[in-house]
């Protein structure tokens, strides 16, 4: 089991495994397939034809390579389904993903979400951004838009959304793993959890990308990952480190923070700090000199440690 | 019953049949093998009747997060990129646009139209412009229609929006992509002038009738590179078969083997995955590659329906064959007992498979691909039905 896995478990989150999910023998979660079945009708918008269902396998033919994606966060089954309303111009499109646990529902929500989305108190967590909503719940993520968008299309994708909300199981509240990290300084959708290869790396797996204001021309980049064991995350480490000096140059140790940490260039993305404790491999990159980004990789760990 | 089986003599004849002389990857017994390339540089191919070109492996940036692992593809050869509006809501152009502030001279740069068939050239236009701000450039070498299929090509939109989206200099040439139907799709739309590049699913899985139909875009100078090399990459599942294969590798050269596909779409998402697909373009095809890629598409054969739909047509007793054999899919692959079951239990009782034991199967000599569909008929009708 993954250290995230046990994380969740420990927490009291049901954790299906990354991929089928309704076999499971965890909690009796509706399909998706079920859930837009029942909702024939949502205030004055109709569906207009029986909800369609798809897999890991067939996911291309409605979204393209954009399913690889989807695939990569363990969905198991989602549909999606097509509205109408007399008198309002649009179609509206709702689909509904099922994924493994909390985390990978934040997850594929993270990774759609846009920069300039304004949040919606919808489900654990929701932004709107144009013609489009997303938010997730528990083991689902919803995703709604209205093509073409009526006037005050926001007024729209809310209702909708709610219904959609009202039938799912939760918990409506974020993994607390979340919490982890600094909320001062934070730049505003930039939270993600990344399902595979965290920064690049495949020894990096899965883990959280989010962004800080500390004063640079850029925001700074937050990274984390959090290995099964001590060892595994002391080779994470090592490997990173090395990368840094392959393609950045030279590394000095720093003292202080962690069981070890470095500073270094990432080759992307200039100078970086970054640091080992217990099972946490987490750093700073595009991060400006001085105390900022060490108090900040400081807060990270602990914040993560505590949760773990 | 039309065998569909492909023997590894097949496998060579299929995967070379457009091979010329001087440019093929030959097989080590052969005695010597000509590159596209000097010794260590990666291999680049003309894309068709564009001035591009591009490198045999390109990237497929969906889920890309690190703009870092697009600068080391560069940094290897890598030239040619796909992206999409669609991937991730616009995010993996982000990336991609963060690499190309300071690498966009160095770039093939592939994006797709946002919209759908009956989209108007408004809309497409202004999608265009949405995508070169995410990838922060004036201009992308060839734009798409994604997921294309006739309506597509019917929807003059699509040709009057590059046309000005080209006199405008925001794209360069213009392509399609087919997942789907895809010799049929191909072939309606290399006939249109205006289309230069086609990118297409073509695996060992899945590329019978899809030679000809490259041979076909070639004879018309439309450039294609592929997608979806991996057929599924279902390796995982019997580790035996793989031992000491370089599987991915196989079969990324087996599809740059057809000298018709000028390069093959490869997921990398991490620094590995560039140096995994960058060195493997560099390797010949071997005796051992398409070994393993016999005994690949046997062992799965049977366990990769295409949903194509003929077995339904076949069928002498209206069972929902094409139906059932997803179920049997879910049911069998994907460990969805509870949600199969009920998907079966809604069937009226005559289009199930109660009754299939004693047929003698057309649906098994109507499938296109060899499965044993009476056998996954009967068996699924045991595992489905509710006790």
């Amino acid at each position: 089991m993954s250290g995230l896995a046990r994380l969740l478990t420990i927490s009291g989150v049901a954790l299906g495994v990354a991929g089928p999910v309704l076999a499971d023998g965890a909690a009796d979660l509706p399909a998706p397939i079920d859930v837009l079945a029942s909702l024939e009708r949502i205030g004055p918008w109709e569906r207009v034809a029986p909800a369609h269902e798809y897999v890991p396998d067939n996911l291309w033919e409605y979204i393209d390579g954009g399913a690889a994606l989807f695939v990569s966060y363990g969905f198991s089954t989602m549909a999606t389904a097509e509205y109408a309303a007399d008198g309002i111009k649009g179609t509206a499109t709702v689909d509904l993903y099922l994924v493994p646990d909390d985390l990978h529902a934040f997850g594929l929500y993270s990774r759609e979400r846009g920069p300039k989305g304004i949040a919606a108190t919808i489900g654990a967590e929701a932004v709107i951004d144009g013609a489009a909503a997303r938010f997730y719940t528990g083991r689902y993520y919803v995703k709604l838009k209205i093509v073409p968008a009526p006037e005050d299309v926001g007024a729209h994708l809310r209702p909708i959304a709610r219904a959609v909300e009202a039938v799912l199981p939760g918990p409506g509240r974020p993994p607390d793993i979340l919490a982890a990290f600094p909320a001062a300084g934070q730049v505003p959708n930039t939270l993600q959890f990344i399902g595979t290869d965290l920064l690049g790396h495949a020894f990096l797996r899965s883990g959280f990308l989010v962004d800080y204001d500390l004063g640079g021309d850029d925001p700074a980049r937050v990274f984390a990952f959090v290995g099964d064991s001590e060892e595994e995350a002391t080779d994470a480490f090592g490997k990173l480190r090395a990368f840094f000096e392959k393609r950045g140059g030279p590394t000095t140790g720093v003292a202080g923070l962690g069981g070890a940490a470095f500073t270094g260039k990432e080759p992307f993305y200039g100078p970086g700090l970054v640091a080992r404790k217990e099972r946490i491999v987490a750093g700073v990159v595009r991060a400006p000199t001085g105390s900022r980004a060490a108090a900040l990789l400081d807060a990270v760990l602990q914040g993560l440690t505590e949760r773990l | 019953m039309r065998d569909s089986r492909i023997t590894r003599r097949a496998f060579v004849r299929s995967a070379s049949t457009a091979v010329a002389a001087g440019a093929a990857i030959a097989l080590p017994a052969s005695g010597a093998h000509a590159q596209e390339a000097a010794a260590g540089e990666m291999p680049m191919r003309k894309l068709g009747k564009t001035d591009l070109m591009v490198s045999v492996a390109s990237l497929g940036s969906f889920g890309l997060t690190n703009p870092g692992v697009l600068e080391a593809a560069l940094d290897a050869g890598v030239n040619l990129i796909d992206t999409g509006p669609g991937y991730g809501e616009g995010n993996a152009e982000r990336a991609v646009g963060q690499a190309m502030q300071k690498r966009r001279d160095e770039a093939v740069l592939s994006t797709k139209f946002a919209g759908g068939a009956d989209a108007t050239k408004e809309q497409l236009l202004s999608g265009l412009d949405g995508s070169l701000k995410r990838l922060q450039t004036d201009h992308v070498d060839i734009v798409q229609i994604g997921m294309a299929d006739p309506g597509h090509f019917a929807n003059t939109a699509f040709f009057e929006a590059f046309r000005e989206a080209k006199a405008a200099g925001k794209a360069r040439f213009m392509g399609f992509s087919a997942h789907g139907d895809v010799p049929n799709v191909v072939t309606e739309g290399i006939g249109h002038d205006d289309v230069a590049v086609a990118m297409v699913k073509y695996n060992v899985m899945e590329q019978e009738g899809l030679n000809d139909v490259l041979a076909k875009a070639a004879e018309r100078s439309v450039g294609v590179f592929v997608m979806k090399a991996g057929a599924g990459n279902r390796e995982a599942e019997d580790r035996q078969l793989v031992e000491g294969v370089d599987a991915e590798g196989a079969k990324v050269r087996w599809a740059l083997s057809n000298a018709n596909i000028a390069s093959v779409c490869c997921r990398m998402l991490s620094f590995e995955d560039v140096d995994k697909f960058v060195a493997a373009v560099k390797k010949p095809l071997t005796e051992a590659d398409l070994d393993f890629l016999e005994r690949y598409r046997q062992r799965f054969a049977t366990a990769y329906c295409r949903a194509c739909g003929s077995c339904s047509a076949g069928c002498p007793q209206q069972v929902a064959v094409a139906d059932i054999m997803r179920y049997h899919m879910y049911f069998r692959y994907y460990g969805f007992e509870k949600e199969a079951m009920r998907l079966y239990a809604q069937l009226p009782e005559e289009r199930r498979a109660g009754a299939c034991a004693g047929c003698t199967g057309g649906c098994t000599a109507s499938c296109p691909y060899g499965l044993s569909t009476k056998a996954n008929m009967v068996e699924a009708d045991g595992l489905l039905t509710l006790a």
